[in-house]
């Protein structure tokens, strides 16, 4: 006998639950070819595949042969449910609530009056972008797939660069109106237990209408959110993805967006690529290094020019100094004003080159590197000098690995120039500790940020500055298990 | 934290709104002027200081003056320069100090140079010869900086080096007495041996064979061109060994051992060495006791015979407790030793033997 | 304040603290008592306070409490509470001492027509960042500064010891050990904050390696010295160096950088000033914990802001002139400091024990 159990779907509740939208297509199922038996049948114009759902689940519904007439709705939705319908996956709903989530992931939706209950199939439109070049990450040795819109071709772009049993995805929702779809994705036995569920955690009270962007996910799961510096990896390069799952972090894959999300993510993990891996290992430990070096850079140059120009000039060498007293013989601004002018107009020569569409974002590059850069100069607005410490500075900027760091160093770059216009070196000494004391008061999911350089006993701080021989190498993180012991 | 962001703004605006009254006030690089040199001389009782400044493509190189009762005074009426400049001395390379004011300025400028917070320990000394610092100043002209620098190169006679400031404040706190090189204006900038310092004052010079007996003595000479019995010889290294002895009374004595290194000009080299090395050991011993003479008429250890015998004897304090330059016996002996020969002509360089 | 800290992560702060009263005091204090033999008094001093910190740690282990209040632990709730007080009101003015003494020597070195009123007030307000973020927040950031200062005096080691003169430094021998042993001295009363880090610090996530971590840090702590001992000495002379305030300073000053004449005092100074703030930002943490427990309720949130206005407060007042600020520095707070540290606290542990005992 078949269960006689009934839910609360109906086709009413569920035109209404949609408010009569356009996109909502509904037709009576002949079932079995005949009327009047109250199964309906909804899709979403454009989510769902019409010929698929025509093969695989109207073709076999309106079967007298399959479904024949004097066939009960309750067994015959029975038999649906078991198999007798082409459509594979066919999950049983009955909540209206069950049934939109699915309609709005895809699925079509058989509706029987009489058990109050639904069928639902996954038949999705397959308008999905072709995997491609990662456009943010530049790949030079490495795979060149990146993630695309599409969380199943992303989960399974995963799948195939680790080839194990242990992968786990779990599926989670977020976003009141966006329902986005989430995968939780980590390797049992590599990453730490409570790192998964803390996450998991953090991902179900994500407490938003809408999780269409990287920020709404990144900055809903930290822990502070109003600092620059990012604490979560976001990639868009499945092999980058890969590799950190198996070091022993947990990734989240979102539906719509073509990029994954890494936590935890100290700042050493900023300073890497796994373009790293792909060269020899003397080689690769110096460009981390030197990205370091860069980050430092970067961050002081404008400022220690400053300080230096405008209090120390002791610190310049002689001839040096001439030279560039003689630049600046006939520059009417203020040094100070001069720099924070000139990183202005670099942002927005950035900016400029980012948003506008590739050919004119290149002219305009060029076209902003002569004004600023020869004719300001020409002109006495601005002291080659200057151009020279603003250029070095951005130009080691993006050396940056990740643009949020990038992002990161651009606001204590600011910071750091108004301290040093104030004060000189002391005030950029002082500037320098409170971003140290920042750095050291943040945490990655709980996990130290500034680890293994503090937070973590002082262990494994070469294996953040270098990358080991590959016979050396271990891919599991020693300290992300540590942490999570305690 | 997030208040100490949000006064950012609040700092931006106050960059240019706080210099000075509130914040430490800052000047801008084309504002200043780089002082080289400085020269102190004594002007109708009061100190008057001189400042050559670096020349550019903007600005040529100048001198300034000012005047004070004290030298701090002085070069606080120096710092305003005109056309609104200030000076800077944190690239002060050479002090020139006056023959005249040399007998009384030396301690309050060492004094001075140690205090202050732009001057460095390093900065060389001279005391200018049959002139004024000022007039050495503005005689020799802008590059006065480079010239100095370059004294020992073309130098009459071996022994050139300048002593800096930190050199001569220790000499005197250790050892009551200092050195400090001479120059003069000959047509260009040129050296004339070392002053003696003692108790503050200026007690003697040591002219050019006596320097040159120092700078054996004190292991600082670097070789040059000497000229005996119409033969030219270039000494190429000289070193000093000293030996602690004991005097006949039991007093702390030294003796100093000379060897020295030396090529022959002309092409015959060693085999036609003849007794050059005889009269470069002679030589060399008469400029030594030239310079012990100038000592001991000091009555100090002016060349800090004492320090090198402690080095020589890194663990016997006590030994050298007592060593002082009236009472002390020292002896020395010198050898010379040609090596090979060379070529007179400029640049060019014969084998050696 | 919050959060456990590790033994490693005390050790640290304390090394960096320290730095601070070295660079400061060493070796003028030491040159007065021991002359020449001045550069080996550090060593001395370093094998007198391992010991002590060893034997301290011994007596602390049996008492430590988890939450760290060790006073309130050795001495009950009332007298535990008052010598907090002490302790705190003590702490909060011996940082007062060492922010004006800072602040005057900013003037001094680097911008000599400021006023030192604009360090003291920026310094105490930067101070409200470590002190209202936790001890966690504070002794990390410490981990981050140390190589940031040692980095710092590497570079000024490395480019000193061209000009050290062995005549400076030498002869020495046995007949010098005494003068030696006086000279360390005054070494010993600056390792006497030491103290307050072994016994008044938050609570310990590891408190049986604290005193392995100690002696790890004190070593190096004396061995800096010892190094900035021999450089200052070695390079200036023992009668020029006791002639400066700061004879480290004046080395820095003449640093030359491959033969170029561009000055790195400026920079070496700034970063310098991370140790003193490294230093008040630590006693004022620890001082915070301390009078903390003397506000209940919503008084404890107004510590932090309090005692970084008693610091401004103390920098101001304590002298009109910076030689008065640098007598209370080189003279009066080592010989508080010196008794606190090696007489009343080590009493108030064994006060604690026998109470334990007797229970």
């Amino acid at each position: 006998m078949f269960k006689t159990h009934r839910g609360s779907v109906s086709a009413s509740e569920l035109t209404e639950a949609f408010g009569k939208t356009a996109d909502l297509k509904s037709e009576e199922l002949l079932l079995g070819g005949f009327a009047g038996k109250g199964v309906t049948l909804f899709y979403l114009d454009g989510l769902a595949d019409p010929q698929a759902i025509a093969e695989t689940v109207v073709k076999p519904m309106t079967d007298p042969a399959r479904f024949p007439k004097e066939l009960a709705p309750a067994a015959a939705l029975e038999l649906a449910l078991r198999g007798t319908v082409y459509g594979i996956a066919p999950e049983k709903r009955e909540k209206t609530r069950d049934v939109t989530e699915d309609l709005l992931s895809g699925s079509c939706a058989i509706i029987f009056e009489a058990e109050g209950a639904a069928l639902t199939f996954p038949v999705p439109a397959q308008e999905k972008r072709a995997v491609d070049l990662p456009k943010e990450e530049k790949v030079i040795k490495g795979p060149k797939d990146g993630f695309v819109e599409t969380l199943s071709v992303n989960s399974a772009l995963i799948r195939k660069k680790l080839k194990t049993p242990a992968l786990r995805f779990t599926k989670l929702r977020a976003g009141g109106i966006s329902g986005t779809e989430l995968y939780l994705v980590y390797i049992e036995g590599r990453a730490p237990k409570g790192l998964a569920d803390e996450v998991q955690r953090r991902l179900s009270e994500i407490d938003g209408d809408c999780v269409l962007s990287a920020a709404a996910i990144s900055e809903n799961i930290l822990e502070s959110p109003a600092s620059p510096f990012p604490r979560v990896l976001v990639t868009e390069r499945p092999d980058k993805f890969a590799l950190n799952l198996v070091e022993g972090r947990v990734g989240i894959l979102a539906d719509g967006l073509p990029m994954g999300f890494l936590l935890p993510a100290p700042f050493s993990q900023f300073m890497k690529t796994p373009e790293d891996d792909s060269g020899h290992w003397l080689f690769s430990s110096f460009l981390t290094l030197l990205r370091y070096f860069a980050f430092v850079i970067s961050s002081l140059a404008p400022a220690l020019y400053v300080a230096v120009a405008m209090y120390h000039r002791e610190m310049i060498p002689v001839q040096l100094m001439q030279s560039m007293v003689d630049a600046k013989a006939f520059v009417p601004f203020p040094t100070a004003l001069e720099v924070i002018g000139m990183l202005a107009a670099f942002d927005l020569l950035h900016e400029a080159g980012i948003r506008l569409p590739t050919p004119i974002g290149q002219t305009v590059s060029i076209i902003g590197g002569l004004i600023v850069g020869q004719s300001a100069v020409e002109a006495k607005v601005v002291s080659p000098v200057v151009v020279v410490v603003i250029a070095f500075s951005g130009i080691a900027g993006y050396t940056m690995p990740d643009q949020d760091m990038y992002s990161a160093i651009r606001i204590v770059r600011f910071t750091l120039t108004a301290a040093a216009a104030l004060m000189g070196v002391y005030g950029i000494a002082l500037v320098v500790s409170l971003w140290i004391v920042h750095l050291a008061s943040l945490d990655s999911v709980g996990f130290p940020y500034m680890s293994p350089f503090a937070g973590n006993g002082g262990r494994h701080i070469l294996r953040a500055l270098l990358r080991y021989p590959m016979r050396k190498k271990r891919e599991r993180e020693p300290e992300l298990g540590e942490a999570y012991k305690r | 934290m997030k208040r100490l962001f949000l006064l950012l703004p609040a700092i931006f605006l106050l960059v240019s709104c706080g210099n000075g009254a509130f914040f430490p006030p800052s000047r801008e690089i084309e504002d200043m002027s780089l002082v080289r040199v400085l020269g102190i001389d004594l002007e109708d009782g009061n100190i008057k200081i001189t400042g050559l400044t670096a020349g550019g493509a903007s600005s040529e190189s100048a001198a300034f003056s000012g005047s004070g009762a004290t030298l701090s005074e002085a070069v606080g009426l120096l710092s305003r320069l005109p056309a609104g400049k200030n000076a800077v001395f944190s690239h002060v390379e050479s002090v020139l100090i006056g023959e005249k004011a040399a007998g009384r300025v030396i301690p309050e400028t060492l004094d001075f140079i140690s205090r202050s917070n732009e001057l460095r320990l390093g900065t060389r000394l001279f005391i200018v010869r049959g002139d004024t610092a000022a007039g050495l100043i503005e005689d020799s002209g802008g590059e006065l900086g480079d010239l100095l620098s370059l004294l020992g190169e073309n130098s009459p006679y071996l022994g050139v080096f300048a002593f800096t400031a930190g050199e001569c404040s220790a000499a005197l706190k250790r050892s009551g007495a200092c050195l400090i090189e001479c120059v003069k204006y000959d047509e260009n900038v040129a050296p004339c041996g070392f002053a003696a310092i003692r108790d503050g004052k200026l007690a003697l010079f040591l002219e050019e064979r006596a320097s040159e007996g120092a700078a054996i003595i004190m292991n600082r000479l670097q070789g040059g061109e000497v000229s005996l019995s119409g033969r030219t010889l270039m000494i190429n290294g000289a070193e000093t060994r000293f030996i602690p002895v004991e005097g006949p009374g039991g007093e702390p004595g030294a003796k100093l051992e000379v060897s020295l290194t030396a090529r022959l000009a002309g092409t015959d080299g060693r085999t036609n060495a003849g007794n050059a090395e005889d009269e470069l050991t002679l030589y060399v011993g008469e400029n030594i006791r030239l310079a012990l003479e100038a000592a001991l008429k000091l009555g100090a250890d002016i060349y800090d015979i004492r320090g090198s015998l402690m080095e020589a004897r890194p663990f016997s304090a006590g030994a050298f407790s007592g060593f002082s330059m009236p009472s002390a016996e020292i002896d020395w002996s010198v050898s010379a030793k040609i090596t090979g020969s060379f070529d007179l002509r400029e640049g060019a360089e014969s084998v050696a033997g | 304040m919050r959060d456990k800290i590790s033994s490693r992560q005390l050790g640290i702060m304390a090394f960096l603290s320290l730095l601070s009263p070295i660079v400061r005091l060493l070796p003028v204090s030491s040159l007065a008592l021991a002359g020449q033999a001045a550069w080996l008094s550090p060593i001395v001093a370093a094998a007198v306070a391992c010991l002590f910190a060893l034997l301290v740690s011994m007596l602390a282990s049996k008492l430590r409490p988890q939450n760290g209040e060790l006073l309130r632990a050795s001495l009950g709730s009332f007298w535990g509470g008052a010598f907090s007080a002490v302790f705190g009101l003590w702490l909060v003015f011996y940082s007062g001492v060492v922010l004006r003494v800072s602040a005057e020597r900013l003037v001094s070195v680097l911008y000599p027509e400021a006023s030192p009123a604009i360090f003291i007030l920026a310094t105490s307000v930067a101070l409200l960042a470590p002190l209202t973020m936790g001890n966690r927040t504070l002794y990390r950031a410490s981990e981050l500064a140390l190589p940031l200062i040692m980095g710092c005096l590497f570079f000024v080691l490395v480019f000193s010891v061209k000009d050290i003169r062995l005549r400076y430094l030498l002869p020495v021998g046995l007949e010098d050990a005494g003068a030696a042993a006086l000279g360390s001295l005054p070494v010993m009363e600056i390792f006497a904050i030491w103290a307050y880090y072994l016994l008044l610090a938050p609570a310990l996530t590891d408190g049986d390696r604290l005193g392995r971590e100690s002696v790890k840090w004190l070593s190096l702590a004396a061995f800096c010295a010892f190094l900035l001992g021999l450089t200052t000495i070695g390079v200036l002379s023992p009668e020029l160096c006791s002639g400066f305030l700061s004879p480290a300073l004046a080395v820095v000053r003449n640093i030359s950088i491959f033969g170029t004449d561009a000055r790195v005092d400026s920079v070496i100074v700034a970063i310098w000033v991370i140790t003193d703030f490294a230093l008040i930002a630590s006693l004022l943490g620890i001082a915070h914990q301390l009078l903390r427990g003397l506000l209940p309720g919503r008084g404890s949130r107004l510590v932090a802001p309090g005692e970084c206005a008693a610091v401004a407060s103390v920098a101001f007042l304590i002298s009109g002139s910076a030689e008065g600020a640098a007598r209370w520095s080189e003279k009066l707070a080592p010989i508080v400091n010196s008794a606190l540290a090696y007489i009343l606290l080590p009493l108030v542990l064994v006060v604690g024990i026998i109470r334990k005992n007797s229970r």
